[in-house]
């Protein structure tokens, strides 16, 4: 019997976005995660019946205001994760490298107001059931603020090293997809630690 | 950017040719030998295999517990085994059977199968396989370890609070259930998201998703329900966990916690859970029913609605467990609709089904007994499940024999029959020798006779009112001759079980030769050796509609143009399959079990110190570093460099 084929060698090595299979890794991960978090953001609303007032622990004000402050660094940061992912999709190296640097070092100064904010909280995870729940959702944030600090500063330093295929831009790429995951998570939990105890009910 | 299309060429079949890149393949897709290439394994079949092996091996020791305490309880008032044993038997259990055997060997067959039944080379991901498969044999493991040291789990396989907080569960024995919970879902959830993206992107080229085995359809659900049901485990079990070591009040009323969070974390997990062991078994019946009809399945699109829906409904039932416990009535009725409604799309099934074997010719060999057994037990068990699902019914029988009968019907029924279905038709794939025909029909006899001797009693043991979780009784209660029945029961499924190891040794030595196809199948791993070769294929095939090994009066299509030196695939589109580039995989390597020694090391720690965090990220983090460090280049290189 006759057979046929079909010739691949003409395919391109890589792709970005859906069309690449590191992306639906990292959606899967991002999946996860994001169940975690609204587990835990169900959790804390399941206790808040059980207190009045609410928040049972008062919040200090300096942890507030590293918060806050923290909400507006990751906005920002979104500014140079986009110039990065642009950088990546134009393969071009060194824009690339300056704006990981950038979102690298914005993510250590992250994580030191992180250390300082929860330092001035005014109350610990034995506190109450309030405590545990609140500071296992900052906890959590905290572990994917360092992950995506790591990751970014492990790729950083191949990007000085070298050699770089063209492939490594879309794992830059979608290294990227995980530091939006970063900002969004921080936005929501501030919205319910912070924000929503301040409108009464 | 829009690729450009793939070239359709003829090929000549040159038989040195072949020989040739059949030569290449095998260098660039073996993998080391020895100590370190036994730890630094990647290939989906190698790895498939010891998923499903191990998990057989915890399945044997969760039946040999099962053994014991149908041994204490044949008769009254009998002091086999005392009462400490017998709680950290039932949750050893219950925890093995579900977190050590029937997830892992369930994940197992998928990382076997789908790559070769979707027409690839390996996982999209081979060296998370490799971290999923060590992660899930450290915590295995470690729940052993507790076992034998009289530290074995002894709160139930749901390890209720408060019985299994810090005030009523002293000692070690609750915080190694909930660190081997944790390593089991990472495990669980790092196989999920590798099938879903191999699924996805690594289908033969014209594999749309509407031409795809229900099996895999069957997996790819499984694993969405993974990723959004394991989590909640997850989160519960650190919970659990925290307030057991650092005095966290999660769970703690007294300080403005809830138990019932724990019931609502555990079951949002907990019921999808069912599914996640059901549904594959759904695909290898589907599988099975086809490969022994000899006719394409009636229904195929209904069916994959039903397996989708059933993904779905899944999450909306985990409040059925808890009726129990005084919640909001109107609450109660919605899962109860839930519960009621999940039968829709499990019957949708069992019907075209049915069509399709009305529809073909079938032959009764034991991988379609083992169906066959399925459907009978199964719609027992689904009939007990719509009876539960009823409030007031459910009051009645709630926490007593009759649920034990309700949940091993469905589970063994829907879940163990099938994959008893599945060792025997694809053991010749994985060995290249058949199981023998006769002791396979002696083990479905003894296995399906065995289990309903076994678990009908119960039934009636549980409307007369024997509870749970008691190792024993006074013979006034009348519980004595349903309990000797279900032991002799045990006993017999246990030897049915037993003769399937004897033909499975003598098979693996003596069994007649399989050949690549022996059972003339539709689905393209029957294209692959048997066993298959480190690189699946020598071309990688195409596919032409839903059946490719049915349609050989169409020309074969194979793909060509893939160096051999590289551990090239092609990846796909994920809706129609169409070809779209190129992608070299992961290599062997040792660091995958690294990082899952340092996940152990971390885990394992937390059982005695928070510190064991910090330390622990470390530990974690070098080697996964060295996993992801990029190693001489496959691709092209960038034209800029640093």
């Amino acid at each position: 019997m006759k057979t046929s084929a079909i010739d691949v060698s003409e395919l391109p090595e890589f792709a970005f976005g859906a069309r690449d299979p590191m992306f639906w890794g990292v959606a899967g991960l991002l999946a996860i995660e994001s169940s975690m978090i609204a587990l835990l953001v169900g959790g804390y609303f399941y206790v808040r019946g059980k207190f009045a007032p609410w928040p049972p622990s008062p919040i200090g004000e300096t942890a507030r205001a590293l918060a806050t402050a923290e909400l507006a660094l990751l906005l920002a940061s979104w500014f140079p994760a986009a110039k990065l992912s642009n950088a990546a999709i134009r393969m071009s190296l060194r824009p690339a490298r300056k704006w990981l640097a950038v979102l690298t070092l914005l993510g250590m100064g992250l994580i030191v107001l992180r250390v300082f904010e929860c330092r001035a909280l005014g109350f610990r995870w034995d506190s109450n059931a309030y405590g545990s729940l609140f500071w296992a959702m900052v906890g959590l944030h905290t572990l994917h603020l360092l992950g995506g600090v790591g990751e970014n500063a492990v790729f950083l330093a191949l990007m000085f090293k070298g050699p770089i295929e063209k492939k490594f831009m879309v794992d830059l790429h979608v290294n990227g997809v995980y530091w939006y995951f970063v900002v969004a998570g921080w936005t929501v939990l501030y919205a319910t630690l912070y924000l929503e105890p301040l409108m009464g009910g | 950017m829009s690729a450009p299309a793939a070239l359709r060429v003829s090929l000549p079949r040159r038989p040195v040719e072949e020989a040739e890149t059949r030569e290449k393949l095998e260098r660039t897709w073996s993998e080391p030998g020895g100590a370190v290439g036994f730890f630094s394994s990647v290939s989906h079949t190698t790895l498939g295999l010891r998923f499903v092996v191990t998990a057989f091996c915890f399945f044997l020791l969760g039946g040999i517990e099962a053994l014991l305490m149908r041994l204490q309880l044949a008769r009254p008032e009998n002091h086999f085994l005392g009462p400490d044993r017998y709680n950290q038997l039932f949750t050893v259990h219950g925890s093995t059977m579900m977190f050590l055997f029937a997830v892992p060997v369930m994940e197992g067959m998928a990382i076997y199968l789908v790559p070769l039944m979707i027409g690839t080379r390996n996982m999209a991901f081979p060296r998370l396989t490799a971290f999923a498969y060590w992660t899930y044999l450290i915590g295995g493991i470690l729940l052993y370890v507790g076992l034998f040291t009289n530290t074995g789990p002894d709160a139930g396989w749901f390890a209720y609070t408060p019985l299994s907080g810090p005030a009523y569960g002293p000692g070690k024995r609750v915080d190694i259930w909930a660190q081997m919970i944790t390593f089991t879902e990472l495990s669980a959830l790092a196989a999920a998201v590798n099938i879903i993206t191999t699924v996805f992107k690594l289908r033969a080229p014209g594999m749309s998703l509407d031409r795809m085995p229900l099996f895999v359809w069957a997996m790819l659900v499984m694993s969405f329900m993974v990723i959004f049901a394991m989590p909640a485990v997850m989160v519960g079990s650190t919970a659990l966990a925290l307030d057991r070591l650092v005095g966290t009040h999660f769970l703690n009323p007294v300080e403005g916690g809830d138990p019932l969070l724990w019931q609502h974390w555990f079951w949002f997990f907990g019921h999808p859970e069912v599914y996640i062991i059901f549904i594959p078994a759904l695909g290898m019946v589907s599988t099975i029913v086809v490969a022994f009809t000899r006719h394409g399945v009636v229904g195929y699109t209904a069916m994959v609605l039903s397996l989708v829906a059933t993904g779905f409904i899944g999450f909306g039932l985990w409040v059925h467990h808890m009726f129990a416990t005084g919640l909001p009535q109107l609450g109660e009725n919605i899962f109860t609709a839930a519960s009621m409604m999940i039968s829709i799309p499990t019957g949708t099934q069992i019907f075209c089904w049915i069509a399709t074997v009305w529809a073909g010719k079938p032959t009764f060999k034991t991988p379609f007994l083992f169906v066959i057994g399925f459907v009978l037990t199964f719609v027992v068990g689904g009939l007990t499940g719509v009876m539960l699902a009823s409030v007031p019914v459910d009051q009645q029988v709630h926490d007593t024999y009759f649920v034990v009968a309700h949940l091993h019907y469905v589970l063994i029924g829907g879940s163990v029959f099938p994959l008893f279905g599945a060792f025997h038709y694809w053991f010749p794939k994985a060995t290249g020798r058949m199981l023998g025909e006769t002791l396979g029909r002696w083990t479905f006899a003894f296995v399906f006779i065995g289990f309903h001797l076994a678990f009908f009693p119960m039934h009636l043991l549980g409307f007369q009112g024997m509870p749970r979780r008691v190792y024993t009784y006074v013979p006034e209660v009348g519980w004595a001759t349903n309990s000797l029945i279900a032991t002799i029961g045990a006993g017999v499924l246990g030897m049915g079980v037993t003769l399937f190891i004897v033909n499975a040794v003598m098979s693996l030595r003596r069994g007649t030769r399989a050949g690549t196809d022996p059972w003339s199948s539709d689905t393209l791993e029957w294209a692959a050796g048997s066993p298959p070769a480190s690189y699946n294929f020598l071309y990688l095939p195409t596919v032409r509609g839903r059946y490719p090994l049915w349609s050989s009066r169409e020309e074969p299509r194979l793909v060509v143009g893939l160096p051999t030196e590289t551990r090239q695939v092609v990846v796909t589109r994920t809706v129609d399959g169409e070809p779209d580039h190129r992608m070299a995989l992961a290599g062997p390597t040792v660091w995958p079990f690294w990082v899952s020694i340092g996940v152990g090391v971390t885990f394992i720690g937390l059982i005695f110190t928070p510190w064991a965090a910090p330390v622990g990220i470390v530990v974690t983090a070098v080697p996964l570093v060295a996993w992801f460090w990029p190693k001489p280049p496959h691709h092209e290189l960038l034209e800029e460099q640093p």
